[in-house]
């Protein structure tokens, strides 16, 4: 059987002959306008804080172990066929090792068009569309601050809410300055098996293993004044299994989760006001007495207002919001039946920050958290939960070059 | 009174400053002209609709055509001028939104050049373009000069 890497690299080099063949086909055209682009980016990060590991030792003099890098490319074979492809290693302390791995990968063809809609689907590697930020997170130049707001794009979560393999069917409604975009998803997420995710759904590293079904995601982004004003909405439902092993203390059952995104973003000026909120529902089923049947209700959100002075620079101030469960704030009830502290299940995190753009290819960022409670601390960097301290501060900057 | 008096001159001083600042300011904006190629048919775009193209968020012109997006690099005082005065966003804005475009496998229709005769060439060339530059003296009558009421 073919492995997945070897698969992985064979479908990157069919992607690239077909695009030299069509370019030869092209050859008289304009060739520069099929000359497919390349980019990439390079950041590393320093992490600082006076309680609690924040990707890797950041406790005493810091940690570096947090650094990006990619390389991409993006094309068309023809007028509609076009291809996407993004190479990435992260590095992120004990909860990413810096293994190179494809972002994403993918062709997209134009089915239809009209004067004011464009019908097309997309297929491979798909980046998870939910929110303003989740499908370029790993690109520094795009995110507003160095961590995302940890209530939303949780990085604990993020394996198995990163990307999956499947299909995309989406229409483009074009109208003045107005752009609207609906899509379906229909495939499986990738990174699903992993000690943090199932750290995340089950409260516990289990020996057995949890595997994907296939999942589903409808999304709306409504732009307006040329970008000024957006929205995005999506909804996601997925299952999940877990496969127990001989030795297991818990047997096998499955998760559903059913998770509404939504997000709204509106520029003033050189102010920027940003918001999103994450409702989820998990639903419990056949775990038996350790896990019982039940329905978990995660909420997150925060409030965001970012400004530019000057040209070249930017600042942000954020409010960030984030409860294990919404009917259990204090973490109160959750602490009882884990007997972990009650703080795990909750975090307040005010964030100030900003970035100076050096040039075109170079930003320097520096930002400060003031926390309280550790829902969202990685786990691995942290493994016992009783030596987390409530009330901690995170210091961070950031080097990003850009190509 | 007198006191009064001397608070007046000072304001009408200070708006007769600001007046001026406004009038240097709109004196030293250079002249910024839109063209397309033919293509595109596109004749007339307000601001917010340029935003829409230049931040590669629209792919087709009404007539089906694919939109080329073509500026000049993003440090170039031309296009820091362009940003500003035709889109209202600082460079790094429009950098974000293609890198993000890009990134996310949406869109990848933008190409930059360092010199606007390179500009020139590729909007006059490729169906669909559609650039900026700051002098009319190499535009010929084969490319379309879009009009963006300000």
């Amino acid at each position: 059987m073919m492995s997945k890497d070897r698969f992985k690299w064979r479908l990157i080099t069919g992607l690239l002959a077909a695009w030299l063949v069509a370019l030869a086909a092209h050859a008289d055209d304009a060739p520069s306008v099929n000359m497919p682009k390349i980019y990439g980016f390079l950041t590393q990060g320093y992490f600082k804080s006076d309680h609690n590991n924040y990707f890797g030792g950041s406790v005493g003099a810091g940690t570096f172990r947090f650094r990006e890098l990619g390389v991409g490319l993006a094309g068309n074979a023809t007028d509609r066929l076009g291809f996407s492809g993004l190479l990435l290693s992260r590095r992120a302390g004990g909860t990413d090792n810096g293994h190179l791995r494809m972002d994403h990968v993918m062709v997209d063809y134009s089915l239809m068009r009209t004067s004011t809609n464009n019908l097309g689907v997309s297929a491979g590697r798909l980046k998870l569309q939910f929110g303003l930020y989740n499908d370029t997170r790993d690109v520094a130049a795009t995110r507003p601050s160095i961590l995302l707001p940890q209530s939303f794009y949780y990085d604990n979560a993020r394996k198995f809410l990163i990307n999956a393999d499947a299909i995309r069917i989406y229409n483009v409604h074009y109208s003045g300055d107005h752009v609207q975009r609906f899509s379906l998803d229909i495939g499986s997420t990738k990174g699903i098996n992993n000690p943090e995710t199932k750290a995340y759904l089950l409260g516990g590293n289990f020996k057995g293993s949890l595997e994907d079904d296939i999942s589903f995601a409808a999304r709306a982004h409504e732009s307006f004044g040329g970008g000024k004003t957006q929205f995005v909405a999506m909804l996601t439902y997925q299952k999940v299994h877990y496969v127990s092993v001989s030795g297991d203390r818990l047997p096998k059952g499955h998760v559903q989760l059913t998770t509404a995104w939504l997000s709204a973003q509106q520029e003033l000026g050189k102010v920027t006001l940003t918001s999103e909120v994450f409702l989820p529902r998990a639903k419990y089923n056949d775990f038996g007495p350790i896990i019982a049947d039940k329905s978990n209700y995660p909420l997150g959100y925060y409030f965001q207002a970012a400004y530019s002075p000057l040209p070249l620079l930017e600042t942000f101030a954020r409010y960030d919001v984030a409860y294990t469960d919404k009917d259990d704030r204090d973490g109160v009830k959750f602490s009882a039946a884990t007997r972990r502290p009650a703080h795990a299940f909750y975090a307040k995190d005010v964030t100030i920050g900003s970035r100076y753009h050096v040039n075109r290819n170079i930003s320097l960022s520096g930002e400060v958290h003031f926390i309280k409670g550790t829902a969202w601390l990685p786990v691995v960097d942290n493994p016992v939960a009783s030596e987390t301290k409530e009330k901690w501060r995170l210091l961070a900057f950031q080097a990003t070059y850009t190509f | 009174m007198q006191l009064f008096l001397r608070l007046l001159h000072g304001r009408i001083a200070v708006a007769l400053l600001l007046f001026s600042a406004t009038m240097t300011v709109v004196a030293a904006e250079a002249d910024i002209f839109i063209i397309a190629n033919p293509q595109s048919e596109v004749r007339q775009l307000d601001r917010a609709q340029m935003r829409a193209i230049f931040s590669l968020g629209r792919q087709y012109w009404p007539n089906g055509t694919p939109v080329r997006v073509a500026t000049l690099q993003s440090d170039s005082p031309q296009h820091a001028e362009f940003c500003q005065q035709i889109l209202g966003v600082y460079p790094h804005v429009l950098d974000v939104a293609w890198t993000r475009q890009m990134a996310s496998g949406q869109a990848w229709n933008g190409r930059t050049f360092t010199t606007e005769k390179q500009l020139l060439e590729y909007v006059r060339r490729v169906p669909g373009a559609i650039g900026y530059v700051s002098s009319m003296s190499h535009v010929t009558d084969d490319l379309l000069t879009v009009e963006v009421p300000r």
